[in-house]
């Protein structure tokens, strides 16, 4: 029984070994995802006539943004070769921290300085525990979920803290020529991150480490501190989030972190380009890759498609972008 | 006074490399008599026998995913494989009339399709395990979700007093789950397939040099793996007496938690069903049945599992570093080769 599935099992084998050549040789796959993108919009267009106003196109954005920010931070780890499960946990814990300050009277600066400094302190163990105790970042990522999100239900029983400040929505909502400002922190964000992984000596460091570790250590990268500070700007980026989020919503809850949300993290690196294998991608294609999916549930829910075959839906597209990704870099 | 530093130096490796080989043993023994000693209940039969019957289905779905890990692969789509399964299977119950004894054997055929689904996406498409079951997981998850509405759905009654019976004070599940792992066990020592799983966990490229059908071993761990979890979110189903949405969700982080607290190592090739995965099993609910009676805060349980979590996963990879030697003695189910 076992010999029979496994000649099938190796006849797809050489059958996709055939494909990936075909793939590979032809330039057009590299410009597959924006084809795929294009022909998403036009269906949109012509399907959902509500779909190209501009107030949906801002709010698309604005939904973009909280996940843009979050999968920069993912795309950052994911370069170097790591992953970064514990972003949503973080992010919900560090808004949970700023916003208790926030309530109990403390001022606006201080609550997003907690926000980003729980992200980081969250993002250097992170870091640290890869780096420096040669952890497994998926378990170690995996064991911070699980505290950050057990601590932010033990801190607030599950009930979701408001935040009442009209200053603070003003501040992080406020409208810069009729463009909300957490799409400008977004853009402004993406363009640095960019910036820094393609045009700094960092950046060189980080994708020499996410192609071949050892070979970059032999060149006298300094391994250990570059995939430390990975894990401490996606934690740093958690925490920026939070402050944008908590803003948005109104409130910080356990829920704002779910299980869900990490997903939507790694297809929005994952469609924008960025291997799970390291060494390739850029922080603007996560970005990208985090509208892309936006555009996705707002055009599912627009097209009153359920929630739950939005999540099917979801789930083959990050299956095909990975398998393609394979095809085209093996 | 060199010598006597040399010799200190020798006692204090011994003792971590100790530690690190009965690290987990001494915790759940440090963790037993602690709770023993200050819950008057805990220390009872009664309670243990409750206990087990709260882990039983995690022992399915543990041995399952033990299987894939042991060939340095990941299953995360267990959790949604149970949710899934359990749905359809109360649906074709309540809703279609369909007899208890065919809809389990529906329920496997199903649990074997998606695992032969991750397989050949795994094997096949060559992705990365992690992403792919991701993939399979919200998509499994999402057509669950879709075809219960979210809604949950009571069992009919004659199948809901199954999840009480018992033969004297022993509950059948905790047998059938025991039984399970016990083949499990068997299946991973004695068998030729056994010895591949770690052969492959070791080395792939070395494993299918030597001639192993390295693809057609993976693809079977991966389908054994959605079997076996069909069979827990079945236990669990019958205990809970609904299908309701909240069956394994997150459980495929805490199976993972039992693995790496059982002595399994992610790197692949290392560990036993018995007893590493069952200790973990243990370790993990004698915790949480212990916080239990000590009246703590429910809300603190994740984050207690996840410090354990954390800790177990920082011992392993301790021990991953220690000589190959020590690793022998350490797991000695590792079948000799040939």
């Amino acid at each position: 029984m076992t010999t029979v599935q496994g000649s099938s099992v190796d006849n797809a084998g050489s059958l996709l070994t055939r494909l990936r050549q075909f793939v590979t040789a032809h330039r057009f796959f590299d410009i597959l995802p924006i084809l795929i993108l294009v022909v998403v919009l036009v269906v949109l267009a012509l399907f959902i006539p509500n779909f190209f106003n501009s107030r949906n196109i801002v709010n698309v954005f604005v939904q973009a943004s909280t996940l843009g920010l979050m999968a920069i931070g993912m795309t950052v780890v994911m370069i170097s070769g790591g992953i970064d499960l514990s972003i949503p946990s973080v992010m919900a814990l560090s808004a949970i921290f700023g916003a208790m300050h926030l309530r109990d009277g403390g001022s606006i600066f201080v609550s997003c300085l907690i926000m980003l400094t729980v992200g980081i302190i969250a993002g250097s163990i992170n870091g640290f525990a890869v780096a420096y105790l040669k952890m497994i970042p998926f378990v170690v990522t995996l064991a911070m979920m699980t505290i950050a999100s057990g601590a932010a239900i033990w801190v607030t029983n599950s009930v979701s803290v408001p935040v009442f400040d009209e200053v603070f929505f003003d501040l992080i909502l406020a409208r810069i020529a009729d463009i909300p400002r957490p799409i400008i922190i977004m853009v402004i964000m993406a363009l640095i991150a960019t910036l820094v992984v393609r045009r700094t000596l960092f950046g060189r460091w980080l994708y020499a480490v996410g192609v071949n570790v050892r070979a970059a250590r032999a060149s006298g990268v300094p391994t250990n501190l570059v995939i430390f500070l990975t894990y401490v700007i996606s934690g740093a980026f958690a925490g920026l989030t939070a402050i944008i989020l908590s803003a948005r919503l109104g409130s910080a809850s356990a829920n704002m972190g779910n299980d869900g949300v990490v997903l939507d993290i790694v297809s929005s690196a994952v469609v924008g380009g960025v291997s799970i294998y390291g060494g390739i991608g850029s922080p603007l294609g996560a970005v990208m890759g985090a509208i892309f999916i936006t555009v996705i549930s707002n055009s599912m829910n627009m097209m009153q498609i359920s929630f739950f075959t939005g999540l099917i839906i979801k789930g083959v597209v990050i299956i095909a972008f990975v398998a393609f990704d394979s095809l085209r870099k093996q | 006074m060199v010598q006597g530093t040399q010799i200190n130096r020798f006692n204090l490796t011994t003792l971590r490399d100790f530690l690190l080989r009965q690290g987990f043993n001494v915790v759940l023994v440090v963790v037993v008599v602690f709770y023993a000693l200050t819950a008057p209940r805990f220390f009872t039969v009664a309670n243990f026998i409750s206990l087990l019957h709260a882990a039983a289905p995690m022992m399915v779905i543990a041995s399952g995913l033990a299987l894939v890990v042991m060939t340095g692969k990941l299953d995360i789509s267990v959790g949604s494989t149970a949710f899934l399964t359990t749905s359809v299977g109360t649906i074709l119950m309540v809703r279609n009339g369909v007899d208890p004894i065919t809809t389990l054997v529906i329920l496997l055929a199903i649990g074997a399709l998606i695992g032969a689904v991750n397989g050949l996406i795994i094997v096949v498409l060559k992705i990365s395990p992690l992403i792919a079951t991701l993939g399979t997981m919200i998509i499994v998850r999402g057509i669950g979700l879709e075809i219960t509405k979210s809604t949950t759905i009571s069992l009919p009654e004659e199948v809901r007093r199954l999840g009480n019976a018992s033969i004297g004070p022993i509950f059948v599940d905790i047998l059938i789950a025991l039984a399970i792992m016990v083949i499990i066990h068997l299946v991973h020592t004695r068998t030729s397939f056994g010895r591949w799983l770690i052969a492959l966990g070791n080395d792939q490229d070395t494993a299918a040099r030597l001639g192993i059908r390295v693809n057609t071993v993976s693809f079977m761990s991966f389908v054994l793996s959605g079997l076996l979890a069909t069979i827990g979110g079945v236990l669990t189903l019958v205990q809970v007496g609904a299908a309701s949405p909240s069956i394994g969700s997150g459980l495929e982080f805490t199976a993972v938690s039992v693995i790496v607290i059982g002595g399994i190592s992610l790197f692949g090739g290392e560990g036993s069903i018995l007893p590493g995965a069952l200790r973990g099993v243990l370790i993990l609910e004698i915790i949480r049945n212990g916080l239990n009676f000590l009246g703590a805060d429910p809300y603190a349980y994740r984050f207690v599992n996840g410090a354990i979590i954390f800790i177990a996963m920082y011992a392993d990879s301790l021990r991953a570093r220690l000589p190959v030697t020590t690793r022998t003695f350490e797991a000695p189910d590792t079948p000799k080769s040939g």
